[in-house]
């Protein structure tokens, strides 16, 4: 269980203030999601949160201890941290990725069997990268991530490359594990965030503008000012899947 | 599996096998077997004293820089990276001059040794310093740093070539040198060699878990638990480490670093606790190849090794094209 | 008065017409060109030693007037001015010297650096090669031709001949022990050995010595050769210090020359330079093979 604060976050380059005394927490047993226009800050922040930029003036705490006090291999331990593109140097095979992720808590070859069925990914086991689908590669890093069984799920454009079946498949997934960890993920789908998440962040140059459960945040209010467009609310039938917007007749 | 790696080893005595007959007088395999049993004739003395100490150098220069080229195309994260990316051709060369032209008291084939393998170490140490220490190393600035610091030495180098050579010891002397070629040892420096290539290996593995992580770009390896930048800065050293060693004994060999890495790839995949020790292997038998060549296509001359590993070095690149054109 | 003036100035006058009207001298040089002397050179230029104590040994050292860096015999020409060395050689500094005549032999780009740059300025040169003994002794006659010191020459090269004469009578041509000369080392292992096909190669056999190696393609050999051919003297040009070096390398203490004690040093200036030390090597050299094959 990961206890996930953010105590009066800055984060700065030069010429520019990225994020803006953030405070924030988060509990395990939700799926969080983090959303606002493009420049807001949800990747730095969520960036932030897996230790990789530094962390400016500010803390944020795991389980009350900072995390720049953690090393790399404390951090991989306990996180994990599907990013939004991801190439690689060499053609490694489905195990080997697997092998990789489960390295970072020395995990036996139970787990590993145990993330490969998990995932569905018996058959592909020996199949390398380069000849993976997008939506098969998506699990695959997915298992890798998950095998070591992380407490925290740092996730950044959950499907952004992939088809609306794959997204659905993939925000599925994660909304389980949120169960038990804690799990954040960057959206740009609002339609897919609102469906999922349990809370939503709203983020706008790069402070905080709602943060609240998702039935609030996407009520009429912050979210068309932020966004700077007027949204239609519709309720989604139950037996339906995914909304699709039709242009007026 | 079991069967490639058996092949492998099958390969490796093949060749030495090769390497021990091959020279200006060819041996033959009852030569070589005569020799081992206790054969009292100046062949089998020569073999003994003189060849097999010089195939089992080979043998060893050839593991080393199959290493050194795999951990620097693990680090760069390239097929094409080579061991003397950073400058440590340039400093052997330096090394080496110093050695051959600057009258000092000590014994010469130690003197070369030792100072071609300070060079090649320094030169790296110097791009480290000069790319990035404090931070870490990043691998850009390295590569650029690299650049800088060959080109500084191989000016340094000709100076010292044109300012230090005399008529006893002229420039083709030192020349020689560069083209590569294993110089022979005696024994106890085929056994101080193998020592080293055995700590070379120990070390080495320890780097296969991070090479596999680097891999996976930057941002990755770092939420797997490595911390790139110092991991890059230590796997430097140890290769360059590695590759000195390898420039002490046997000079420039250019390709070996390069080709050995490439084609262990193409066998066993990129996890580089299988990658690195086929590396080390296929190495070996090119430069026992090599040198058993170099030994015996001109006699009663040499042809350096340099330029036998080049001569094939161009063909083997024409055939990576071929395979990648091929859809 | 005036008449015996009148006669002085006419004598005068005719002497020098009878000196202005001397056939210029015409040299071949080793090249095959054919280089036109004024008069017989009096401010040489000889480059390389060998060149050096060629025109020494002719008595000529006072005609010196430029040598190179690398030059150390004989004394006098120690102080003279420097034309050249390690770096090359000074077009600049040559003709600072108002030479008569250059003697450069085709070894270290001395030609490419000197012929054309002295052909523009008409300043003669002579190119010698010593590709045999005979030709080392070949040239001194040249040379004597040149400086116009035919009388010279031709004793100094007489001797020569006698020497070689005296040495070929002393040892039996039957009995020649197999010989490898190594004249150097390179930075890869592989050592320089004397070629048959050389001056050097050439003095050997003249001294009583058969090589060991055969005829090779490239100068450099591999220690393997040397020590497989196993010869019965080994001989080394150089330092003591670099003979006892190589010799501790890998195989060579298995060389029947080396366990009999019949490996010795030679001098590099009596052995390596085609001039008239090449002489007091060819005696001293048989001297040691007579004495080594008493054993």
């Amino acid at each position: 269980m990961t206890q996930v604060c953010v105590n009066s976050l800055r984060v700065a380059v030069p010429g520019k203030t990225l994020l803006d005394d953030l405070n924030l927490e988060f509990s395990p047993g939700q799926l969080v999601g983090l959303i606002g226009p493009n420049g807001a800050g949800k990747t730095t922040l969520i960036k932030t949160l897996a230790g990789f930029r530094p962390a400016g003036t500010g803390a944020v705490t795991w389980n009350g201890r900072d995390i720049r006090q953690w090393t790399a291999r404390e951090r991989a331990a306990v996180c994990g941290y599907l990013p939004q593109h991801y190439v690689f140097a060499w053609d490694y095979n489905v195990r080997d990725l697997i092998e990789l992720g489960a390295a970072r808590v020395a995990a036996n070859e139970h787990s590993i069997a145990d993330a490969v069925r998990a995932h569905e990914l018996e058959a592909l086991v020996e199949r390398r990268w380069s000849t993976l689908s997008g939506g098969e590669r998506a699990r695959c890093l997915l298992a890798s991530v998950m095998v070591a069984a992380p407490a925290l799920l740092l996730v950044d454009e959950p499907g952004a490359s992939l088809d609306i079946r794959h997204r659905i498949d993939l925000l599925a997934r994660l909304r389980a594990t949120a169960a038990k960890a804690t799990v954040i993920v960057v959206m740009h789908d609002l339609e897919l965030a609102a469906r999922y998440c349990d809370r939503l962040v709203l983020l706008a140059n790069g402070r905080i503008a709602q943060d609240a459960p998702s039935a609030e945040v996407i009520a009429p209010g912050a979210l068309d000012a932020t966004f700077g467009v007027r949204f239609q609310r519709v309720a989604i039938r139950p037996g339906f899947d995914a909304m699709l917007g039709i242009p007026p007749s | 599996m079991g069967r490639s790696r058996l092949l492998l080893g099958a390969a490796l005595l093949g060749s030495l096998g090769f390497a021990a007959s091959a020279g200006h007088d060819w041996a033959t395999p009852a030569a070589v077997f005569r020799s081992l049993a206790g054969d009292d004739s100046l062949q089998s003395q020569l073999l003994i004293t003189w060849r097999y100490p010089r195939i089992l150098a080979a043998a060893l220069v050839g593991a080393l820089l199959g290493l050194g080229g795999a951990i620097f195309q693990g680090v760069f994260r390239n097929p094409l990276a080579e061991p003397y990316l950073l400058g440590s051709s340039g400093g052997a060369a330096v090394g080496a001059t110093i050695a051959l032209l600057v009258p000092m008291g000590l014994p010469s084939q130690w003197l070369l040794a030792g100072l071609s393998f300070l060079g090649a170490w320094g030169a790296t140490w110097l791009v480290l310093l000069v790319g990035g220490w404090r931070r870490g190393a990043d691998a850009a600035h390295l590569l650029l740093a690299g650049v800088a610091i060959a080109a500084m030495l191989g000016a340094v180098r000709s100076f010292m070539m044109l300012a230090l050579s005399d008529d006893t010891m002229n420039l083709q002397a030192v020349l020689s040198w560069t083209l590569g070629g294993i110089q022979t040892p005696g024994w106890w420096g085929v056994l101080l060699l193998g020592g080293l290539t055995a700590l070379a290996l120990a070390a080495v593995m320890t780097l296969a878990h991070g090479l596999d992580l680097l891999g996976l770009g930057d941002e990755q390896a770092h939420a797997f638990g490595l911390q790139p930048e110092r991991f890059v800065r230590w796997a430097v050293l140890v290769a360059s480490a590695v590759v000195a060693v390898a420039v002490a004994w046997g000079g420039l060999v250019a390709f070996v670093g390069l080709i050995a890495p490439h084609v262990a790839r193409w066998r066993c995949g990129p996890r580089h606790r299988r990658l690195l020790p086929e590396s080390a292997a296929i190495g070996a038998i090119l430069v026992v190849l090599c040198d058993g060549l170099a030994r015996s296509v001109l006699p009663p001359a040499e042809i350096p090794l340099g330029l036998i590993t080049a001569v094939f070095g161009g063909p083997f690149f024409l055939f990576v094209l071929a395979r990648r054109r091929r859809p | 008065m005036f008449r015996s003036g009148f006669i002085l100035c006419a004598g005068w006058l005719v002497a020098q017409a009878g000196a202005g009207l001397a056939a210029p001298l015409l040299v071949e040089d080793a090249l095959g060109r054919t280089v036109r002397l004024e008069k017989p050179a009096q401010r040489i230029v000889p480059i390389f030693s060998s060149n050096t104590e060629l025109v020494a040994a002719l008595g000529l050292a006072d005609r010196i007037v430029g040598v190179e860096a690398f030059t150390r015999d004989p004394p006098e020409v120690l102080g003279k001015p420097l034309i050249g060395g390690r770096l090359g050689f000074s077009v600049d500094a040559i003709v600072r010297q108002s030479p008569d005549l250059v003697v450069v032999t085709p070894a270290r780009q001395a030609m490419h650096q000197i012929l054309e740059p002295m052909s523009r300025l008409h300043i003669p040169v002579i190119v010698l090669q010593s590709r045999s003994v005979r030709e080392v002794i070949g040239n001194v006659r040249l040379l004597g031709r040149a400086t116009g010191t035919e009388a010279r020459a031709e004793a100094l090269a007489g001797s020569f001949e006698a020497r070689l004469q005296r040495v070929q009578a002393r040892h039996s041509p039957t009995v020649r022990p197999r010989v490898v000369l190594i004249t150097g080392r390179l930075g890869n292992g592989m050592v320089l050995i004397a070629r048959s096909d050389t001056y050097t190669g050439d003095a050997l056999r003249l001294a009583g010595a058969r090589p060991a190696l055969e005829q090779t393609v490239v100068p450099q050999v591999s220690p393997e050769a040397v020590i497989a051919a196993d010869p019965d003297v080994l001989l080394f040009a150089g330092t003591r210090e670099h003979f006892a070096e190589l010799l501790a390398t890998p195989g060579w203490s298995l060389l029947r020359a080396v366990r009999a004690q019949r490996a010795y040093l030679v001098s590099r200036s009596e052995f390596l330079i085609p001039g008239p030390r090449t002489f007091d090597g060819i005696e001293k050299l048989s001297r040691l093979l007579a004495a080594a094959r008493e054993h």
